[in-house]
């Protein structure tokens, strides 16, 4: 028996194994989508629940939907893709931009109506995927940056708890950057 | 459907509130439900934190002008952990579009007064500073030594408008200045101001929020030394990062003359969160070393402040016994870095290259040799990294770039 060729044989066959190894995550309505392990590590917390062993059957995600969770997906794998791809960044002295590949991808990504922008956010924070937490908080911080107060107020729906003198005062203190 | 219990922003046009910079169509950002008859918004379900997240991309200007929306948020952007949060956030944006500021230092006409100024060549919503001090670079030229009403809108000339003692703090010059340094985007400028009564210590500004902080050299005598005469302090700027403050180490060197002359120095960390002066005792050398006294031997790399300066009192070999006397901001230690052995009597410049602190060894048409400490504070691992040509006779090298 050729034993060393049949071991060498079985550990291709266990790394080929492990290389597709696959989760299944079930959304808050119901919808089970499999995904390759490596692309749901990319959230922190599926991540923990794999490793400290609770991945048995199905993930339940009971907070994020299966539209927003299809989108989620679509960006882990994307990004694992990229990463994979990529070769380890070198300092260049002449480039004055080491642009993420991914950059103009990510912004087509969040060219979606607000409703799922703040879904996405939600989600984002939930699975803990630091990478599409900052862009879509970046997405949202762009369209905040050139309103007033009162338009902040009212897109966010928040209650002015200054009194008239009090704000009167504070924009008083900052008026530069009201200019 | 599901979704109705969740936010639903709507896109209307026709709306004249804002206009969205890159869009062409004028639209409005509201929040409605999909119960059409109620509007109230979902989001105050967006928990706090993910407030914060958004507000941390925000340019400063931005953030000033959201600190009257709400209460809560004015106390968020004074914590130093949101702080924290949005310079890194900050930092790593512009990493790759660095927006250079130039502090530049005028000459009056009379040569002890230097003036500061500010000039700003930020990208986007900034761009309008940098026409402000601009203006105050032309006005300067036309009115030195004059307070006119466009200088008034100087910070420092702003802040202290109502207090009488600090007035004409900038517009009246720093002599001999004894700091100088920016870090995280907060300048810090010390020496002695030329207003009545003068005023000895430094002045923390930060342009992007524009607020600016005094403070006072402390006095401190040696023990035993009652008739010490100050000779000289050394001041640096720098930031901790482990506890997030921003730090001022000093030394003040005095000398006593009697029967043999005798040096002592005083050393002392200046604490922005604490606000207060503490005095270092305990160094790992004797108190008597020297040091250098010049302005362009010293770098801050890596939160450690550096000087040279000699072991001992001996004139004649001093050259070749520099060292580096290094001043770790995080953990307020001061620890001494030697030189290898140099077989050659060139000067001698701290530098930074390629991350590594790095020392160029220079005279004025010999080859310029540049020494690089592969590993920081091991100093086997100074190695010759490269030698210059220099073309043409020089005074000294400056910095590199790149």
């Amino acid at each position: 028996m050729a034993s060393s060729s049949t071991s060498v044989v079985v550990s291709n066959k266990e790394k080929e194994n492990k290389n597709t190894k696959k989760v299944t995550l079930k959304s808050s309505d119901g919808e089970s989508f499999e995904v390759d392990e490596s692309v749901a590590m990319e959230s922190q917390t599926i991540k923990h629940i794999i490793e400290d062993g609770c991945a048995n059957n199905e993930i339940p995600l009971p907070n994020v939907t299966s539209g927003i969770l299809s989108r989620v997906i679509e960006y882990c794998k994307k990004h694992k893709e990229a990463a994979g791809e990529s070769e380890p960044s070198v300092t260049s002295y002449t480039s004055n931009s080491t642009t993420n590949p991914l950059t103009e991808w990510d912004t087509e990504f969040v060219k979606v109506d607000q409703n799922t922008l703040f879904d996405l956010i939600l989600a984002a924070n939930y699975l803990d995927i630091k990478g599409l937490l900052d862009l879509t908080c970046k997405t949202v911080a762009d369209m905040m940056k050139g309103k007033t107060p009162q338009e902040i107020r009212e897109t966010f729906h928040i209650k002015n708890d200054y009194t008239p003198e009090e704000e009167a005062e504070v924009r008083k203190e900052n008026q530069w950057a009201f200019e | 459907m599901s979704r109705s219990r969740r936010c639903s922003l709507s896109l209307r046009s026709d709306d004249s509130k804002w206009r969205w910079g890159r869009r062409s169509r004028r639209c409005t950002l509201s929040l409605s439900s999909d119960d059409s008859d109620s509007r109230r918004c979902r989001l105050k379900s967006l928990p706090e934190e993910l407030v914060e997240e958004i507000l941390a991309w925000l340019p400063v200007k931005s953030l000033v002008r959201f600190k009257c929306v709400k209460k809560s948020w004015s106390a968020l952007f004074q914590t130093p952990t949101f702080i924290a949060k949005h310079l890194r956030y900050n930092q790593s944006k512009t990493k790759n579009h660095p927006n250079p500021t130039l502090l530049v230092q005028l000459l009056s006409r009379r040569s002890l007064v230097s003036k500061y100024l500010l000039q700003s060549h930020h990208h986007d919503e900034a761009n309008d500073h940098r026409s402000v001090y601009h203006d105050h670079l032309l006005q300067y030229h036309h009115d030195v030594g004059s307070v006119s009403e466009k200088e008034g809108r100087l910070p420092f000339v702003d802040y202290f408008q109502g207090e009488n003692m600090m007035s004409g703090l900038f517009t009246d010059g720093l002599l001999l200045p004894n700091m100088f340094a920016c870090i995280n985007g907060i300048i810090c400028i010390g020496g002695l101001f030329n207003c009545y009564p003068s005023f000895h210590g430094f002045v923390l500004w930060n342009p992007a929020i524009r607020e600016d902080k005094t403070v006072a050299y402390p006095l401190t005598l040696p023990p035993d030394f009652v008739l010490a005469k100050k000779s000289f302090s050394f001041f640096a700027f720098g930031y901790d990062q482990i506890s997030n403050d921003y730090k001022v180490v000093g030394v003040d060197r005095y000398t006593m003359k009697s029967a043999i002359t005798s040096y002592y120095n005083s050393f002392y960390v200046y604490s922005l969160r604490a606000d207060s002066w503490t005095q270092i005792f305990s160094t790992p050398f004797h108190h008597s070393i020297v040091w250098v006294h010049s302005r362009q031997d010293e770098i801050y790399f890596n939160g450690v402040h550096h000087w040279l300066g000699f072991p001992n009192e001996e004139a004649g070999e001093r050259y070749n016994s520099l060292i580096i006397i290094s001043f770790d901001m995080s953990h307020e230690v001061f620890q001494i870095i030697r030189f290898p052995e140099f077989s050659t009597r060139k000067r001698k410049r701290l530098t930074v290259f390629n991350d590594c602190l790095a020392c160029i060894l220079y005279g004025i048409t010999e080859p310029i040799d540049i020494w690089v400490m592969r590993e920081y504070g091991v100093e086997d691992s100074w190695t010759k990294q490269l030698v210059v040509n220099p073309p043409v006779p020089i005074t000294r090298p400056v910095r590199f770039f790149g």
